[in-house]
């Protein structure tokens, strides 16, 4: 068999389980994880995506992999600049989808008392569901200049706090974004969804810190047990989606031009050293600062809510990070510090303890990472580590991972069963669709629980505490 | 029925059959339109639409053909059902005109068409699968 366990949550898959293979498949799971994937496509992906030119190390799984479209969801794999590539299928089509989480300094007991109000009142507040239209109404100039200065624009034009700034990746403002690479198409979907939080497995949620399992560093991050906290799950919403279709057409052509053949279309990608590759770059930046943007302005959408409800109340911005995106980042390749481009389709990027990107006041300890479980479930804030730097490209899971694909989820159990079986646990839910709640169903992802446990255990990254719902929005 | 819907585990695919390629190009639209809006009673509106497609390959157009139908969607909340239909499968061209329907309530979100696991295979019976991000 090609795949090989090395350790409890290590497995290897062999470069001969696929012709073409550069490197090996490097898979973090215990048994339960690895049972799944090899009910699904999700192995021959990480094997396609180890026949890419230019990779370094291994194709990643996270251990929340599962069947993508190119990538796996929960892929990861870093390319050398000069002979490596860029594709956006390791991206995906939202570009920078990714988390947030506030912290209020309310307890749970005072949130009960008007959870219904305050639930509904979010809902109202904040635009979701599908194709739904911003609160702002923004010129096309306006616009581009989201493009290029990302949660910054939103901070300006009073839509955020700059304080935020410091705890958002990259400072909010991905700094090589190319407006002009971006197809007036893209901006045409993207003008009227600005500040919305889009459908499927977008969400906003109210939970509770219900468990420490790190003190030292959850002192550093200000969370303390009992304390409310606010998550928001999006990203680029019709923006990226046409910038990452505009730009595999284009890859298609490259990879004509530059001699490169991929096992899945879906992979097409261009050298890094490309001119195609320096455009998408630029569209990619300009369509994640959108997302960045995006999230600010739902952020504050948040805070003016909680401030109706809770006048001395006031969020601070634990941290916001991308799950979707390619960077180009510092790492440490066969004893030589050097820049690789590393993508994460579905995958945290999570900086050790000292890195020069983290923001003073977490240099110390190391980034936030947010994870997110499914509707109804838990949610886990982790700490980037040393291992993880040095050994996956300072990586770990984004979630918990499907396991039943949405037909069957959508069988499984009408609307309302599930909405009285999470009322029942205390979990609020307000929808824009309700085929949305079947699809989301919590037996339809991995338990979060145990995939937190793997990259702890193999020590790419460590827990500092747990979120339990208390309400959830859906689009 | 022309289409039917394939288990992914976070998406989902479609596999539409027909008899010849324009008839692919009308019935990949219906499969489409079906996904995410479940029954299509159509209401016409006045606007009339060209769709001009000119791809690397085959594959290709039909991707773009249904990532052009989601644009429309997006950004008019229209659906497109032309009338007339014009393919040069050698060329990988199209050429569909018609009139625009106003869009009925969403069942189902899709993201984007993708290429991943996409196949267009010649016929008679012409025969295309796509996985949709979700």
């Amino acid at each position: 068999m090609a795949l090989k366990q090395i350790d409890p949550v290590r497995w290897v898959l062999e470069r001969d389980f696929k012709i073409g293979m550069k490197v090996t498949g490097l898979i973090y799971g215990d048994s339960y994880i690895i049972q799944n994937l090899e009910k699904e496509g999700a192995l021959t992906q990480i094997a396609n995506v180890a026949c890419l030119p230019g990779i370094l190390k291994h194709s990643f799984a996270m251990p929340d992999v599962h069947w993508g479209y190119g990538f796996p969801i929960g892929g990861v794999a870093a390319f050398s600049l000069n002979e490596g590539i860029i594709s956006p299928g390791g991206v995906g089509y939202d570009i920078s989808c990714g988390v947030r989480v506030m912290l209020t300094f309310i307890e749970e007991k005072e949130v009960a008392s008007c959870i219904d109000e305050l639930t509904a009142a979010l809902f109202s507040r904040v635009p979701c569901g599908v194709g739904s239209k911003g609160a702002l109404k923004i010129s096309e100039t306006e616009l581009l200049s989201v493009l290029a200065k990302g949660a910054l624009w939103a901070v300006k034009k009073g839509y955020g706090r700059s304080e935020d700034l410091e705890c958002i990746e990259e400072r909010g403002t991905l700094p090589h974004a190319n407006p002009d690479a971006v197809s007036k198409k893209a901006i045409e979907r993207g003008k009227p969804q600005l500040g919305t939080l889009g459908s499927g497995n977008h969400f906003l949620e109210i939970q509770v810190i219900d468990e420490i399992y790190d003190e030292n560093v959850a002192r550093q991050f200000g969370l303390n047990p009992g304390q409310v906290t606010v998550m928001i799950h999006c990203g680029s919403r019709g923006l990226g989606h046409q910038v990452c279709d505009d730009y595999i057409k284009v890859m298609h052509r490259a990879m004509n031009k530059y001699g490169i053949s991929v096992p899945d279309r879906q992979l097409c990608c261009a050298p890094l050293k490309s001119e195609e590759a320096k455009q998408y770059l630029g569209a990619m930046q300009a369509a994640a600062n959108y997302a960045l943007a995006n999230r600010e302005i739902i952020g504050h959408l948040v805070r003016e809510v909680f401030g109706d409800f809770f006048p001395k109340s006031d969020l601070k911005l634990l941290y916001d990070v991308s799950h979707n995106m390619a960077h180009i980042e510092k790492h440490d390749v066969e004893g030589k510090q050097a820049d690789v481009c590393v993508h994460r389709k579905g995958a945290t990027r999570a900086f050790p303890p000292g890195h020069p990107s983290l923001p003073e006041k977490y240099r110390q300890v190391g980034q936030p990472v947010i994870i997110p479980g499914s509707m109804g479930t838990e949610s886990y804030i982790l700490v980037g580590t040393k291992r993880g730097m040095e050994e996956c490209f300072a990586s770990t899971c984004h979630g918990a991972g499907r396991v039943l694909s949405r037909k069957a989820a959508m069988k499984s159990e009408k609307a309302d069963t599930i909405l009285k079986r999470l009322e029942d646990r205390g979990i609020k839910v307000m929808a824009e669709t309700i085929g949305t709640v079947r699809e989301e169903i919590p037996e339809a992802y991995k338990d979060v629980s145990r995939v937190v446990d793997v990259v702890e255990k193999a020590g790419i990254s460590r827990k500092v505490a747990r979120l339990r719902p208390l309400a959830v929005i859906k689009g | 029925m022309p289409w039917v819907e394939l288990p992914h585990t976070a998406d989902a695919g479609l596999e539409i059959t027909a008899s010849s390629v324009e008839d692919l190009v009308t019935e990949a639209a219906r499969g489409f339109y079906a996904f995410m809006f479940g029954e299509v009673s159509l209401v016409r509106s006045a606007e009339e639409h060209t769709v001009e497609l000119e791809c690397m390959d085959l594959l290709e157009l039909f991707v773009s053909w249904l990532n052009e139908l989601l644009y429309i969607y997006d950004t008019r909340e229209k659906v497109f059902f032309p009338e007339t239909i014009e393919v040069d499968p050698k060329r990988a061209r199209l050429l569909a005109k018609g009139n625009l329907h106003i869009a009925p309530s969403l069942a189902r979100a899709v993201k984007a068409v993708t290429y991943g696991g996409a196949e267009v295979s010649e016929g008679p019976p012409w025969r295309l699968r796509v996985y949709l991000d979700l």
